[in-house]
C-alpha cells in the first residue's frame, strides 16, 4: 500500500479554538497516521493538544514541541500562534516513539536516559533491537550533544539522526516537547521509523567562510552560564589562538559588518543570525564542509559561550550567511533530500516532507521566509511539507550525526 | 551529469556557499554509484556461486567467501527452520565449522527474519544476537552485531546470520540495502538449485544475471564517464592520474591541462540549454582529437570544464604547441543547423613533477595556471608559475570585496552631463556607476565594472544604481527641466538578454516618463544582430526607450547593423575626439560618422571633450548636436548638480562665449 502524507496547519486565539479547526480539517481526511508529528506555539496548552491528538490517533507514533513564532508548510508561513500537524500513513511501514524528562541535573545521565528512550521506542515499533531507517528527536536545548553521545552509543552512525531543539518565541526558555505519554519540560521525544517506501535525509547550513580561522586553544571548565543548561560543559571557549574567544569573535564579525561597536556581548545581539562559527565536518574532494556553532554569550573572563559542542584544539573558521542563500538553501535541502529519497528506493513517489528550519535562520532572511516556504513548495510540487523552527538543528554530516546551530534540514518519504 | 546546468533542480547557482554544496551532492553520488558498481559485483558473484550447475556440494562455503570483503563479518552462518512448529532453527552451514548442525532458539529477531525481514542490530546492553543452545563456548559472542539475511528453500524458511566481531562497528542502513537485494536474488537461485534446475527457471535466473551484469556495466560506465559527453568523468581521470604518477620511473612526466569554455554561460543563456548541451558535446570531440596516447585521458569535470591528463609527456614545449594548436581548432566555428558559433577556451598546464607531486597539487596549478589565463587573455594557454596563487587570492578577495559592497548596497550613481553643441545648455545625464568603500568614500572610477562583469554581478549592481539615481530623478528635472535625457549604461550581456533588459525597464518605469531614458549599450550588443532584431528591439520599442551606441566606432558594428538596431543616437568615441582639431585623419572619420548618424537619423554626441580647441572644433560642425566631456562636466553626485545649477550654467555660458573668440576662460577653469 501507497505511503500517505498531509500536513495540516490550525489557528485560534486559544487551544481549544485551534483544536476545533484542527478537528474539522481532520474531518476531510481519512488518513489513518502511524506517525504524527505536532509543531505548535508555546502559548498554547499541550496538555490538551496531546489529548486531543491521543483521542485521534491512538495508535501512532506521536511526538513534536513547541515551534517559534509559527511554522510553515505546502500553504505558506503560519500565523505566529499556530498547530502545524504532520501525519503520515504508512501501513506497512513501522514507527514507534518514546518521552523522556532530561535528567539536567546530573549531565552524566542524559546518555543514557536518550537511549533509554530509543530502546522504548524501537518496543512499541515492535522492533527491539533492530536499527531503524531513521532516528527523528525533538528535544530541549542546551543538552543535545549529551543526548546524541547517548543516542550514538547504541546505533553510532550507522543510521541518520535528525531532529530539532525545541524552541520559543523570546529565547526565555518556555519551550517544551511532546511525547506520546504526554508534553514534556526540559525533556527529550525520540522517534524510530521504518518507512516502506525509503527516505533521503539533507541536513545543510548556508553560510560561507570568510576567510578568518584560529584554534580553540583552551574550552574553560564547564560553568553555569544559562538558566536551562545546567552545565555548559563542553559549550564553552576561552581562547582562540591564545586571545579572549570574545575579543577574536568582536574581530572577525567587525571585518565583515564594519562597525563602531565593539563590545562582543551586543555584536552578538546584532549579528549572531549571521555570523557564526564553522567546524569542519569533512571534504567533498578538496572541498570542505562544516557544521555551524552559534556563540550565544560571553562568559566572565572573555570567554565565549556556545549553541553547539566546540572541542578545545578544534579549528574555528569564521562564517558568514546572506538572506538570499538562506533562501535559496531551503529548496536546495529539500531537493538534496528528495534525489537521496529517490536513490533509496528507485520507483519512489515522493510522498512528502519533514523539516527543520532553524529560528535564526529565519530571523536572518526576515520576510523573505515567506519566499522560502515557496521555494520548498515548489521543489515537492504541491507536495505536503511540514517544518517547525527550532532553537538547534540535528542530522549527518559527513556521515557522521552532529548537533549544529543555523541548519536547515529535511526528511523526504517516498510513497 | 546529464546537463550542462549546474544543478538538477534547475535553481541557478549563485555563490561559493551553494558551488560547495554542489560538489558535496555530486561528490556523495558519484560515491554512491561506485559502492553500487562493487555491491553488484559481490551479489552477481554469490548468485553465480549458488547457480553454479557443476557443483554438486552445498553453495554457501562459496557464497561466505565471496560476500566476506563486502560485510566484513567474523562469523557467517546458514541457519534453517525443519517446520514452523520446531523450537529453534538449525545450522545448516557456517564459516566455522564448530557450529555446523547446532540448534538455535526462537528470538524475536530471528523468528522477524524467518518472515522476511532483513535485521541489523542495535548496540544493547543485553544484545538480541542470540547463541545456540549448548555450542562449544568461546566461538560467539551475544554482543557481536549481527546481520540477518533472510533466505527461502522452496519450501522451508531460513536465514543467513553475519556476525561482525565485538569490537568492531555494527552493519548499518547500506548494508541492510545490500542485504534485501541479496535475500531477495539468493533465495530465487536457491528456488532454482532445488528444484533440480529446471530448466525454464534457470534459464530465467540466468537471464536476471545477465541483466544485473548489465546493469553493473551501465553504472561502471556511469561512474567513470560523464553521461552528456561520453567522456572520462572527474573520478575516472582523478584515479587514472593517480595511478600515472605512482608508476613514474625517474625522469617521467605527465602533464594536466585544465580547460574552461569562455563564453559559455552565455551560450546557455541567450540559446537554451539545449544549445548548450550540443556545444559541449561538439567541445568534447574536438577535445578528443587532442589525444595522443592510449594513456591520455580526456575529462568533463564540471559544466564547462574539462580537464585532460597527458600521459608520457615527451616534452613541455610540444604540449604546448599541441594546446595552442587544439584551441586555434576550438576558435573554428561550431554548426548546428542554421546557428553558427563561435567560442574559445583557456588552457592551463601543469607538470609532474616540476609543478606538483600529486593529482591535487597538479590540479589545483593547473586550475590557477587556467585562471590567470582568463584574466589575462581569454583563450590563451598559460603554464603554471609559482606565485600564481597569490594572484588569484588577491582577486578572490577583490571579488568577495564586490559581493560585499553589493550585499551592503554601497553603490551610488553619479552624473555627467551632455549639454546641446548649439549653446552649451545642459540636455541631459548620463548616469555612471561608483562603488562606496566601507568608510563612506566614493570610489574614483568605474574599475569593478570589468571584475563585475567577468564574475556576473554587474546585473545586481545595475538595479543599485538605478535605484540610487531613482531617487533623484524627479529633482534634477525640476532644476534643469523636463526635456533632460538620462542614460544608463547596460552592458552587452545585458542588452542582449530580453529578460535582464525586461527587469531594468521594470524598474526604470518605477522612476517615470520612459520617454526621458536612453538606454546606452556598446556596438557588441549588435553583434548578435538576430537576437537584437527579433528580441530586444521590440522589448525597447514597446517601452518607449531611445536607444544609444556608446563608444561608436571602437567596435564592429556595420552601417547594416546600425540600420537594423534603429539606434537613436551615436557617441563617437573618445578616441577620436582627442586633439581633433590637430588629427585630419580623425576628422575624415569624424565626419564619416557624423554622415552615418543623419544617414540613419541618429542624433550624433561627441564625447571625452576636454580642451577649448576641442569644443571649438567640434561646435563649429552644424551636424553635431551634443557634446560630453570633463571639458563640460566631471561626474558627479546628483547633490552636486542640484546645489550648483547656477554656478554650472554660468560656467558653460562663459564657454561658449569663449569658444566663439570672445574673452578668453581657459579650458581647465571648468571644474564642474
Amino acid at each position: 500500500m501507497a505511503v500517505r502524507a498531509i500536513s495540516l496547519v490550525a489557528n485560534g486565539a486559544d487551544t481549544a479554538e485551534a483544536l476545533a479547526d484542527l478537528e474539522s480539517q481532520l474531518a476531510a481526511s481519512d488518513i489513518a497516521a502511524d506517525l504524527v508529528v505536532a509543531f505548535y506555539s508555546v502559548e498554547y496548552d499541550d496538555t490538551l493538544i496531546h489529548r486531543f491528538l491521543r483521542e485521534r490517533f491512538p495508535d501512532a507514533a506521536l511526538n513534536g514541541g513547541t515551534s517559534s513564532r509559527g511554522v510553515m508548510n505546502q500553504q505558506g508561513l503560519s500565523s505566529e500562534r499556530a498547530i502545524g500537524l504532520w501525519l503520515l500513513e504508512d501501513p506497512e511501514g513501522r514507527y514507534g516513539s518514546a518521552g523522556v524528562a532530561l535528567p539536567a541535573s546530573d549531565p552524566a545521565a542524559v546518555g543514557a536516559a536518550a537511549a533509554d528512550a530509543l530502546e522504548r521506542a524501537l518496543d512499541v515499533a515492535d522492533a527491539s533491537g533492530e536499527l531503524p531507517d531513521l532516528i527523528w528527536v525533538f528535544q530541549t536545548c542546551g543538552l543535545e550533544d549529551m543526548v546524541l553521545d547517548g543516542l550514538r552509543r547504541m546505533v553510532g552512525d550507522r543510521c541518520p539522526i535528525v531532529g530539532a531543539s525545541a524552541a520559543d518565541d523570546d529565547e526565555s526558555g518556555s519551550w517544551r516537547e511532546l511525547g506520546p505519554d504526554g508534553p514534556l519540560v526540559g525533556g527529550l521525544t525520540v522517534a524510530v521509523l521504518f518507512p516502506s517506501g525509503g527516505l533521503g535525509v539533507a541536513y545543510q547550513g548556508g553560510f560561507e567562510p570568510t576567510g578568518s580561522s584560529g584554534t580553540a586553544t583552551h574550552s574553560g571548565d564547564g560553568i553555569p552560564l544559562m538558566p536551562f543548561v545546567p552545565s555548559a560543559v563542553r559549550r564553552h571557549i576561552s581562547t582562540i589562538d591564545g586571545r579572549p574567544a570574545a575579543e577574536v569573535y568582536a574581530d572577525w564579525v567587525r571585518a565583515e559588518f564594519p562597525s563602531s561597536i565593539t563590545d562582543p556581548e551586543e555584536l552578538i545581539a546584532r549579528h549572531g543570525s549571521e555570523f557564526a562559527f564553522g567546524i569542519r565536518t569533512g571534504e567533498a574532494g578538496v572541498v570542505p564542509h562544516y557544521r555551524l556553532v552559534q556563540p550565544v554569550a560571553v562568559s566572565p573572563g572573555g570567554g565565549l559561550v556556545l549553541a553547539a559542542d566546540i572541542a578545545e584544539g578544534s579549528r574555528i573558521y569564521a562564517m558568514r550567511g546572506s538572506r538570499g542563500e538562506l533562501v535559496r538553501r531551503a529548496g536546495r535541502v529539500v531537493s538534496t533530500a528528495v534525489s537521496y529519497s529517490r536513490q533509496a528506493v528507485e520507483t519512489a513517489e515522493i510522498a512528502g516532507a519533514l523539516m527543520v528550519y532553524c529560528n535564526d535562520c529565519r530571523v536572518a532572511v526576515g520576510e523573505d521566509i515567506v519566499g522560502t516556504a515557496d521555494m520548498i513548495g515548489q521543489v515537492l510540487d504541491g507536495r505536503p511539507f511540514l517544518s517547525c523552527f527550532s532553537g538547534g538543528e540535528q542530522g549527518p554530516a559527513f556521515g557522521r550525526n552532529v548537533h549544529a546551530n543555523l541548519m536547515i534540514s529535511a526528511i523526504v518519504f517516498g510513497g | 551529469m546529464t546537463s550542462a546546468n549546474p544543478t538538477d533542480s534547475g535553481m541557478p547557482v549563485a555563490s561559493a556557499e551553494e558551488l560547495r554544496e554542489l560538489a558535496l551532492s555530486q561528490y556523495q553520488q558519484i560515491e554512491l554509484l561506485r559502492r553500487e558498481v562493487g555491491d553488484a559485483n559481490y551479489v552477481i558473484d554469490a548468485l553465480r556461486a549458488i547457480l553454479d550447475e557443476d557443483d554438486a556440494a552445498e553453495p554457501f562455503t562459496k557464497v561466505f567467501t565471496i560476500i566476506a570483503p563486502l560485510f566484513k563479518y567474523q562469523h557467517a552462518l546458514v541457519l534453517v527452520e525443519d517446520d514452523e512448529s520446531a523450537a529453534g532453527v538449525h545450522c545448516l552451514v557456517a564459516n566455522d565449522q564448530r557450529l555446523v548442525g547446532t540448534l538455535w532458539p526462537r528470538t524475536p529477531l530471528i523468528d522477524k527474519a524467518l518472515g522476511g525481514r532483513v535485521i541489523a542490530t542495535v548496540q544493547q546492553a543485553e544484545n538480541t544476537a542470540a547463541c545456540p543452545i549448548g555450542a562449544e563456548p568461546g566461538i560467539l559472542h551475544t554482543a557481536q552485531p549481527v546481520l540477518f539475511v533472510p533466505l527461502r528453500f522452496r519450501d522451508q524458511r531460513g536465514l543467513m546470520m553475519l556476525r561482525r566481531a565485538v569490537e568492531v562497528d555494527g552493519f548499518d542502513r547500506r548494508d541492510v540495502a545490500v542485504a534485501r537485494k541479496l535475500s531477495l536474488l539468493a533465495s530465487q537461485a536457491l528456488a532454482t538449485r532445488q528444484a533440480n534446475r529446471a530448466e525454464q527457471e534457470r534459464r530465467r535466473l540466468r537471464t536476471l544475471t545477465d541483466e544485473l551484469r548489465q546493469a553493473r556495466d551501465h553504472l561502471e560506465y556511469q561512474a567513470n564517464h560523464d553521461e552528456l559527453t561520453g567522456l572520462a568523468s572527474r573520478s575516472f581521470i582523478h584515479e587514472r592520474a593517480e595511478a600515472a604518477i605512482a608508476g613514474l620511473a625517474e625522469g617521467e612526466r605527465i602533464g594536466l591541462a585544465f580547460i574552461d569554455l569562455d563564453g559559455f554561460k552565455q551560450v546557455n543563456d541567450y540559446y537554451g540549454h539545449d544549445v548548450g548541451d550540443e556545444l559541449l558535446r561538439a567541445v568534447a570531440d574536438r577535445l578528443r582529437a587532442f589525444v595522443i596516447d592510449d594513456t591520455d585521458v580526456v575529462a568533463r569535470i564540471s559544466g564547462d570544464e574539462f580537464m585532460i591528463l597527458i600521459n608520457p609527456v615527451h616534452s613541455p614545449e610540444r604540449v604546448m604547441e599541441l594546446a595552442t594548436g587544439g584551441l586555434a581548432d576550438m576558435r573554428q566555428p561550431f554548426e548546428f543547423g542554421p546557428l553558427r558559433l563561435m567560442i574559445s577556451a583557456s588552457v592551463g598546464l601543469a607538470f609532474y613533477p616540476d609543478h606538483g607531486l600529486t593529482f591535487a597539487e597538479l590540479r589545483r596549478n593547473a586550475d590557477l595556471a587556467m585562471y590567470r589565463a582568463k584574466s589575462d587573455s581569454r583563450g590563451s594557454v598559460v603554464v603554471y608559475e609559482p606565485g600564481m596563487d597569490a594572484d588569484v587570492v588577491q582577486r578572490i578577495d577583490q571579488e568577495q570585496g564586490l559581493r560585499r559592497a553589493i550585499a551592503e548596497c554601497r553603490f551610488r550613481a553619479v552624473l555627467q552631463p551632455k549639454v546641446h553643441a548649439r549653446d552649451l545648455s545642459v540636455s541631459g545625464f548620463e548616469i555612471l556607476a561608483r562603488q562606496v568603500d566601507e568608510t563612506g568614500r566614493i570610489g574614483p572610477s568605474a574599475s569593478f565594472i570589468e571584475l563585475a562583469g567577468q564574475v556576473g554581478l554587474l546585473d545586481e549592481i545595475t538595479e543599485l544604481v538605478i535605484a540610487d539615481a531613482a531617487t533623484q530623478v524627479p529633482d534634477l528635472r525640476a532644476a534643469y527641466g523636463d526635456h533632460v535625457t538620462f542614460a544608463f549604461n547596460v552592458s552587452a550581456r545585458q542588452a542582449t538578454d530580453p529578460r535582464r533588459l525586461t527587469t531594468i525597464i521594470e524598474q526604470l518605469r518605477g522612476v517615470g516618463d520612459a520617454g526621458s531614458f536612453i538606454i546606452e549599450v556598446t556596438e557588441d550588443a549588435l553583434l548578435e544582430l538576430d537576437t537584437y532584431h527579433e528580441r530586444i528591439a521590440p522589448v525597447l520599442d514597446e517601452a518607449g526607450l531611445r536607444v544609444s551606441i556608446d563608444d561608436f566606432g571602437t567596435g564592429f558594428a556595420s552601417l547594416s547593423r546600425l540600420l537594423v538596431a534603429n539606434a537613436d543616437e551615436i557617441k563617437i568615441d573618445r578616441s577620436f575626439i582627442d586633439s581633433i582639431h590637430q588629427r585630419p585623419r580623425c576628422q575624415v572619420f569624424v565626419d564619416a560618422m557624423v554622415m552615418m548618424g543623419g544617414e540613419i537619423g541618429a542624433s550624433v554626441v561627441a564625447e571625452g571633450v576636454e580642451t577649448v580647441e576641442e569644443l571649438r572644433y567640434l561646435m563649429a560642425d552644424p551636424a553635431i548636436e551634443q557634446l560630453q566631456g570633463y571639458l563640460l562636466g566631471r561626474p558627479q553626485p546628483a547633490e552636486f548638480w542640484l546645489e550648483n545649477r547656477e554656478a554650472v550654467a554660468a560656467h558653460l555660458t562663459e564657454l561658449a562665449v569663449a569658444v566663439r573668440g570672445e574673452a578668453g576662460v581657459a579650458g581647465d577653469v571648468i571644474k564642474v
